[in-house]
């Protein structure tokens, strides 16, 4: 166990402000869950004196990320954007009487999630979280967005969500019900970008190379359609509930993304056989 | 929190001592104190509690003779000491066999001498349950190998190996073989006599006993080389002034150990048992890691699918609860162990990671408090993550394994 500062522990026993901000209107993310923690920072600005009157968050990760996220949305709370954009990781790591070296990464990600909302409320591109190309982030792995201008991507994000929450929406709307950024990337993209010929000819050679894998384990795999960067998949027999297959689809993904260089994000669907 | 309400279950880390064990110990610093290497009365009686420890631990092991029992200062000599001496007793092999979830003590040895030594070492993977690729074995040994070296029972997963078998196999090619047993003394049978396992490692904090008391079993007949040297102590095998009080102490508690294992296992597996069953029916999403037949009795390693392991043990703590998490933070990252990543552990779980350990000592009432107290705090964190929602995962399409 690491030796964290009653502070640290203070807010991670008792996170302030944690829970999704209904009327956000910045987010901003950071980390991802393949690397261990990941943050949401949602913010509702006033537009007309850019105060950030409301701050949440949601959290994944151990002690130090819940509590300097939480400490993150203290901290910017009642700041005007321009006061907020000055903050740093120290000031965190500072605010929560220091943090263990191993752990300042988690001071780190919020700095970096704070950026993201700016750049989103005053409609820049935003911060790309750092690049590892064996390990894509959350963001990273999708389209990479393109300036623009109002209406920020939260507004989108929002009206994605408002509309959400019908019975028997699909596995896509509840994720863009529940995550404004998926939501935000389809809104953004427009028109789908249609996939040229050569690339989904590779994705489709390389789903049937990979298909031996599935079988092997009593499963297949079947392309079902290539929309813009988004493929997808239907996985069969075992692989649909096969905790490993989630790896090996990783697997998939990444051989697509390297041989094209490009990003894509390869989806399953699942149905029993 | 009182002392009494809290709940220990971190018992592959290290146990409580019995206190027979102290009770023993204690004259040996105010009262025996002697040397036992000395001729006088002082000395005797240090040398008596030590050739008791000798026996003890020729019992709990089932080994022929007390004479193989080498007293050490803890696990990481015991194995440290056996693999470099099968390596100088064998110039003409310079190969190591070792597998991807060893203890730190073996992979870093390992590391070391590969890196500064020119030792090559093979490290076999596991499957998902945490189970020995056999053939990934087999395809490595040849008459290169001096030593294999495959931990009994793991402490992370508490999978047990089938160590006499593969101790057969390296035989075959005229190779060494040793056992981590750290994580097996006390949990599960071990009778080393008869078998092809030419060394064994022990510790006794690991089965109440005192920290800083190992052991190296060697069989009889197999050639050796000390890692201390400037004594005639243990034969002149270990030099250093014997721990006698505490090796006292763990004679006393290897004593007991042996004594109770027919009693306590069944008891322990059953608490293992309540307590995964418990969990599995309470919590969503959360997966139990190592071949659940394979396992020695004490060790419940589980993982909660998008929660981080850290959090979930810290606010175990609060409420008074002992366990230990999976992963550690490294290089700006937090990382699942070894031996989770070994395993193949999807990244949604593998940094979710919880380890439970019972001791004989764990009651039922604790089982339960845990089940009571467990199942309210995953919910909050899930409550707290970007990627949970009230319907469950919440994942953007499938991303990459923890790397």
């Amino acid at each position: 166990m690491f030796d964290y500062s009653d502070k640290v522990k203070e807010y991670f026993f008792k996170p302030r402000n944690a829970g999704v901000l209904e009327d956000a209107n910045a987010v901003g993310e950071a980390g991802s869950l393949a690397r261990g923690d990941a943050l949401k920072l949602m913010l509702r600005i006033n537009p007309l004196s850019e105060m950030i009157e409301e701050a949440r968050f949601l959290s994944h990760g151990g002690g130090s990320m819940i509590a300097c996220s939480s400490a993150l949305t203290e901290l910017v709370r009642g700041k005007s954007v321009d006061e907020a954009s000055r903050l740093t990781s120290a000031d965190i790591a500072e605010f929560l009487d220091g943090l263990p070296p191993e752990k300042m990464h988690c001071s780190e990600s919020g700095e970096k999630a704070l950026a993201a909302a700016i750049a989103a409320f005053r409609g820049e591109t935003p911060v790309a979280p750092e690049r590892r190309p064996a390990e894509p982030a959350l963001v990273q792995i999708a389209v990479p967005p393109k300036p623009r201008r109002a209406p920020p991507p939260a507004a989108a994000a929002m009206a994605a969500r408002q509309n959400g929450a019908a019975p028997g929406m699909t596995l896509r709307e509840l994720i863009a019900k529940n995550n404004p950024l998926a939501a935000v990337e389809e809104e953004e993209t427009g028109p789908v970008e249609p996939v040229s010929e050569d690339d989904a000819s590779v994705i489709s050679k390389i789903i049937t190379e990979m298909r031996p894998i599935f079988q092997r384990d009593k499963g297949d795999i079947e392309l079902l359609e290539i929309k813009g960067r988004q493929v997808f998949v239907r996985l069969s027999g075992t692989c649909a509930s096969c905790l490993m297959a989630s790896q090996t689809l990783a697997g998939v993904q990444k051989r697509i993304m390297e041989t094209i260089g490009r990003p894509f994000l390869l989806i399953p669907s699942t149905a029993r056989a | 929190m009182t002392n009494a309400a809290r709940i220990y279950l971190d018992n592959n880390a290290t146990t409580r001592v019995v206190e027979e064990a102290v009770a023993a110990m204690l004259p040996l610093y105010t009262e025996e104190y002697g040397n036992p290497s000395s001729a006088h009365a002082f000395g005797a009686a240090a040398g008596k509690g030590m050739r008791a420890a000798r026996k003890a631990m020729q019992g709990l092991i089932g080994a022929e003779s007390e004479a193989e029992i080498i007293f050490t200062s803890g696990g990481t000599e015991a194995n440290t000491t056996a693999i470099r001496s099968a390596l100088a007793v064998q110039e003409g092999r310079r190969e190591v066999i070792i597998s991807t979830v060893e203890h730190p003590a073996i992979l870093q040895l390992c590391d070391a001498l590969e890196k500064y030594e020119g030792v090559k070492v093979q490290r076999i993977p596991v499957d998902a349950q945490g189970r020995l690729e056999i053939e990934a074995y087999r395809a490595a040994l040849s008459d290169r190998v001096a030593v294999v070296s495959f931990m009994w029972a793991n402490n992370e997963t508490g999978v047990i190996f089938p160590v006499e078998g593969l101790a057969e196999l390296a035989h075959e090619f005229g190779a060494l073989f040793h056992t981590d047993a750290v994580q097996a003394a006390g949990k599960t049978p071990i009778s080393v006599k008869g078998t092809a396992i030419d060394m064994l490692s022990l510790s006794a904090h690991k089965f109440h006993g005192p920290k800083g008391v190992g052991v190296l079993y060697l069989k009889k007949g197999v050639a050796f080389q000390p890692l201390l040297r400037g004594g005639k102590q243990e034969r002149g095998r270990r030099a250093g002034t014997e721990n006698a009080p505490a090796v006292t102490g763990a004679g006393v508690a290897a004593e007991i150990a042996a004594a109770r294992l027919a009693d306590d296992a069944p008891r322990i597996a059953a608490l293992r048992d309540r307590l995964e069953a418990g969990i599995l029916n309470t919590i969503s999403h959360c997966t139990v890691l190592g071949a659940p037949r394979d396992r020695v009795p004490n060790t419940l390693c589980i993982a909660f699918d998008l929660v981080e392991g850290e959090g979930i043990v810290m606010k175990l703590d609060r409420a008074g609860i002992a366990a230990s998490t999976g992963s550690a933070c490294a290089s700006g990252a937090v990382e699942p162990s070894h031996v989770v990543r070994a395993m193949g552990v999807p990244f949604t779980a593998a940094h979710g990671v919880v380890r439970f350990s019972i001791s004989r000592f764990t009651t039922e009432d604790e089982i339960d408090r845990l089940l009571e107290t467990l199942p309210a705090i995953v919910a909050d964190l899930r409550a707290l993550s970007p990627f949970w929602s009230e319907n469950g995962p919440n994942l953007p399409g499938q991303m990459p394994a923890a790397q």
